[in-house]
C-alpha cells in the first residue's frame, strides 16, 4: 500500500519524465540536452473577498517539520437555500497552533469552520467534528454529514454517482457552528518544527494536540462560554473519550459529545484483531440484520425488526457466547441448535459455520450473499466477484472513494477559497506508525477515559450513533462496551439503517440531523 | 519508440494505485497489533476506580512537591483546569492547597447532586 503523499510524488516525477521524453527529445550522441527547471504551477490568483493562498506547502510524512506556520484562514461569506430561504455563513479555512504547554510541542492544524450570526454567542454551541483512520482527514464528515454543502451520495445503491455538491438541507448550522478538523498528517495538518508528524501519531498524543487545538479555537474565537460538543467517528470515538477527558481536566467543561460508529476497546472488536482470538459476538446481530436486508434469513422478512434483532442480541449474548467461551478454549464444537441459529440468522451454510465458528467480518463480507461480495462499510451494498466496484475490497467504499477525494479538493479551493502549495491528504497510511498503547495496554480501550471523563463532568451528554449494516464498528459490540458504564441517564443510542457512515443514506441521514438537534437542545 | 505511450501507461497505472490507497476511514490494525490484551475489560466499581486512577495519577505528576496537596499554583502549572477553577469548592477546610482525596470527596459530591437531577422521579427530591 503506497502512501498517497509518495504517488503524488511518482506522478510528478513522471510528469518530469514524460516532459523531458517528450520535448527533450533528439538528444542522440553526446549532445547534451539542457534541462529546463519545472517550475511549480501557480494557480490564477483567487480575487474572492477573504481568499487565501497559503504559501505554505503541508508534507504528511513521518519526518515533515512545518518551519513556518500561519494560523491564517480564507474567511468566505457564503449562504445556502434551506428550507426555501436564504442562510448565511461564514466558512474559515486555515489553520491554528496547537501547543501542549507540558511538553513545549506544537503542531499547526488545519479547519474549516461555518458559523452563523447570533444575538449571545454564549448560547450557540460550537462542535467539533473529526473522522478517525488513524491516518484519515475529516474529509467523510466535512463533506457527507452535517456541514453546509453535501456531496451527493447514492448509497445503499452499487453506483457511482456524478460528483455533485448540493446545499444540505440537514445540515446543523442552524443550530450550531461546526468546525472539521484533520489530525496531524491528514488534509493540510502538520507538526511544527522541532517537532515532526510522526511526534504525534499515537492515541494519547494525538488527543493531546486535539484538546490544545479545541482550546485554541476557542480562545481565538471567544467561544469558551459556548456550549462545546465533540463529534467523533470510527477511531474518532475512542479519540474523543481519551480528549473529553483531557479536556475536562484542563478545565473545558463540555456540553456533550457523539460517538459515532465507534470502537471504543480495540481489545473487543474481532474484526480488527487475529481471526480466532476474541468472540465475535459483537458482529452476530448485524450479521442478522444484513441476513434481513437480502432476506437470507428465516424467516427471510422478519415482521418486526426490532424484536428479530432484539432476538440477535440476546442469542449473542447467551448461547452463542457460552458456546463460544468453549470453543475459544478448548475449540469444542457449539451444539447444533447455536449453528442452526445462526444459519437462520445469516443463511450462511453450516458447513461455513462449523468450519469456522468465530467467523471474522472480513470472511461474512464473502459468505453472506453467494458470488457476491457485500461492503464492509455498508453491508446492503454489494458487487458480484470480479466486479471493479471491488476493487477497495469493498464496494460500499469504491461507490464514495474517488468522489470524496476528488470533491474536497474542488471544493477547497472553489468554494471555500483556500489554496495551498500542496495537495489536501484525504488519507495518510500511518497506521504502521502509529502507536496504539494506551494506559497499559497495547491497544487502546477508552471507556475508562468515558467514565473519567463522566466523573469531572456528570453533566455531560453521551449520544451513540449506530448504523445496523456497519460491518467495521457493529453497533452490539458498541453497546456492550458502553454498557460497562452501568446506568448513566445521560447515555444514549440512536440506531439507523445504514452503514459506518450513517449520513451517506439519505434518510439516515435526516433522521440523524433530527436525533441530534434533540441532543443539543436537551 | 514507444517511450512515451509506456509512461503514460505507467501513469495510468499509478492513477489505479491512487484510487485503491485509500482504504477508507477505519478502522484497521498493521498486521503485528491484531493481539488483543488479555486482561479482562472492566465494568461496574472496578471501571470507576480505573478512571478515579487516571485522575490520581495526573494529580501526583502535578505534585511537583510530593506533599500530597496541591496549590492553585501547582495545578495551574501542570494544566489542571478543572482543580484551578473549582479550587476554593474543593478546599473547603481552606487550607490553601488541596488533597486527591478532597478532590475526590467533591466529585463523588458533585455527582450524587446531579445524577439526582437527572433521574427521572428524582428531580423532585430535596
Amino acid at each position: 500500500m503506497a502512501h498517497n503523499k509518495n504517488t503524488w510524488g511518482c506522478a510528478a516525477l513522471l510528469a518530469a519524465l514524460l516532459l523531458s521524453a517528450c520535448g527533450g527529445g533528439g538528444g542522440s550522441g553526446g549532445a547534451t540536452t539542457p534541462v529546463t527547471p519545472v517550475t511549480p504551477v501557480t494557480p490564477p490568483t483567487d480575487t474572492t473577498p477573504g481568499a487565501l493562498a497559503d504559501s505554505n506547502s503541508y508534507d504528511s510524512s513521518a519526518g515533515a517539520a512545518l518551519a513556518a506556520p500561519n494560523e491564517s484562514a480564507a474567511v468566505i461569506a457564503s449562504h445556502i437555500q434551506l428550507n426555501g430561504a436564504q442562510f448565511n455563513y461564514t466558512a474559515t479555512s486555515g489553520h491554528l497552533t496547537a501547543t501542549d504547554a507540558q511538553s513545549g510541542k506544537s503542531a499547526s492544524l488545519f479547519y474549516v469552520a461555518y458559523t452563523a450570526s447570533t444575538s449571545d454567542p454564549s448560547k450557540r454551541p460550537v462542535i467539533f467534528f473529526y473522522n478517525g483512520g488513524p491516518g484519515s482527514a475529516s474529509m467523510w464528515l466535512h463533506l457527507g454529514s452535517f456541514g453546509p454543502r453535501r456531496l451527493v451520495s447514492t448509497i445503499p445503491s452499487a453506483s457511482i454517482p456524478p460528483v455533485q455538491i448540493v446545499d444540505n438541507q440537514e445540515t446543523l448550522l442552524g443550530n450550531a457552528d461546526l468546525v472539521f478538523v484533520d489530525a496531524v498528517g491528514t488534509g493540510y495538518s502538520q507538526a511544527i518544527a522541532p517537532s515532526s508528524n510522526a511526534d504525534f501519531w499515537g492515541v494519547d498524543k494525538d488527543a493531546i494536540t486535539f484538546r490544545d487545538f479545541v482550546q485554541r479555537y476557542l480562545t481565538v474565537n471567544k467561544r469558551t462560554a459556548s456550549p462545546t460538543y465533540l463529534y467523533g467517528e470510527s477511531y474518532g470515538a475512542p479519540r474523543t473519550a481519551v480528549l473529553a477527558n483531557l479536556l475536562e481536566t484542563a478545565g473545558v467543561q463540555l456540553s456533550g459529545i457523539v460517538l459515532q460508529s465507534s470502537v471504543m476497546n480495540y481489545n473487543s472488536n474481532c474484526g480488527v484483531l487475529d481471526p480466532g482470538t476474541v468472540s465475535c459476538e459483537g458482529y452476530v446481530p448485524t450479521y442478522a440484520a444484513v441476513g434481513a436486508y437480502y432476506q437470507r434469513s428465516t424467516p427471510a422478512l422478519p415482521s418486526d425488526f426490532s424484536s428479530y434483532i432484539q432476538q440477535a442480541r440476546a442469542f449473542a449474548s447467551g448461547d452463542y457466547r457460552t458456546a463460544m467461551a468453549a470453543w475459544l478454549a478448548n475449540r469444542t464444537a457449539a451444539p447444533a441448535a447455536v449453528n442452526t441459529q445462526l444459519v437462520n440468522f445469516t443463511g450462511i451454510p453450516v458447513a461455513t459455520w462449523l468450519q469456522n465458528f468465530d467467523l471474522g467480518p472480513d470472511t461474512f463480507q464473502s459468505s453472506v450473499l453467494p458470488g457476491q461480495l457485500v461492503g464492509r462499510y455498508d453491508a446492503r451494498v454489494s458487487a458480484p466477484n470480479g466486479s471493479v466496484l471491488n476493487a477497495d475490497s469493498d464496494p460500499s467504499l469504491t461507490v464514495v472513494n474517488n468522489n470524496f477525494t476528488s470533491a474536497i479538493a474542488s471544493y477547497l479551493s472553489g468554494e471555500l477559497h483556500y489554496t495551498a502549495r500542496s495537495a489536501y491528504v484525504p488519507f495518510a497510511d500511518i497506521i504502521s506508525r502509529w502507536n496504539f498503547s494506551h494506559d497499559g495496554k497495547a491497544l487502546p480501550d477508552t471507556i475508562p477515559d468515558l467514565a473519567a471523563a463522566m466523573t469531572q463532568n456528570p453533566n455531560l451528554k453521551v449520544l451513540s450513533l449506530n448504523g445496523y449494516h456497519d460491518l467495521a464498528t457493529p453497533f452490539y459490540q458498541t453497546e456492550l462496551d458502553l454498557a460497562r458504564l452501568g446506568t448513566e441517564p445521560l447515555l444514549s443510542f440512536k440506531f439507523y439503517s445504514s452503514g459506518h457512515m450513517i449520513y451517506l443514506d439519505d434518510t439516515a441521514r435526516r433522521a440523524q440531523q433530527l436525533d441530534l438537534i434533540n441532543f443539543l437542545t436537551h | 519508440m514507444n517511450k512515451p505511450a509506456i509512461l503514460m501507461t505507467a501513469l495510468l497505472t499509478l492513477g489505479t494505485a491512487a484510487a485503491q490507497t485509500n482504504p477508507g476511514p477505519g478502522p484497521y490494525l498493521p498486521p503485528d497489533k491484531r493481539t488483543p490484551s488479555s486482561e479482562p475489560a472492566a465494568s461496574g466499581p472496578a471501571l470507576r476506580m480505573q478512571a478515579i486512577q487516571k485522575l490520581k495519577q495526573r494529580f501526583e505528576q502535578a505534585d511537583l512537591d510530593a506533599n500530597g496537596r496541591l496549590t492553585r499554583e501547582e495545578a495551574s502549572k501542570a494544566g489542571l483546569g478543572f482543580v484551578v477553577q473549582h479550587f476554593d469548592e474543593i478546599d473547603s477546610a481552606h487550607h490553601g492547597s488541596v488533597s486527591f482525596d478532597e478532590l475526590k470527596a467533591y466529585l463523588v459530591e458533585r455527582r450524587k447532586q446531579a445524577r439526582a437531577q437527572h433521574i427521572p422521579g428524582n428531580d423532585k427530591l430535596p
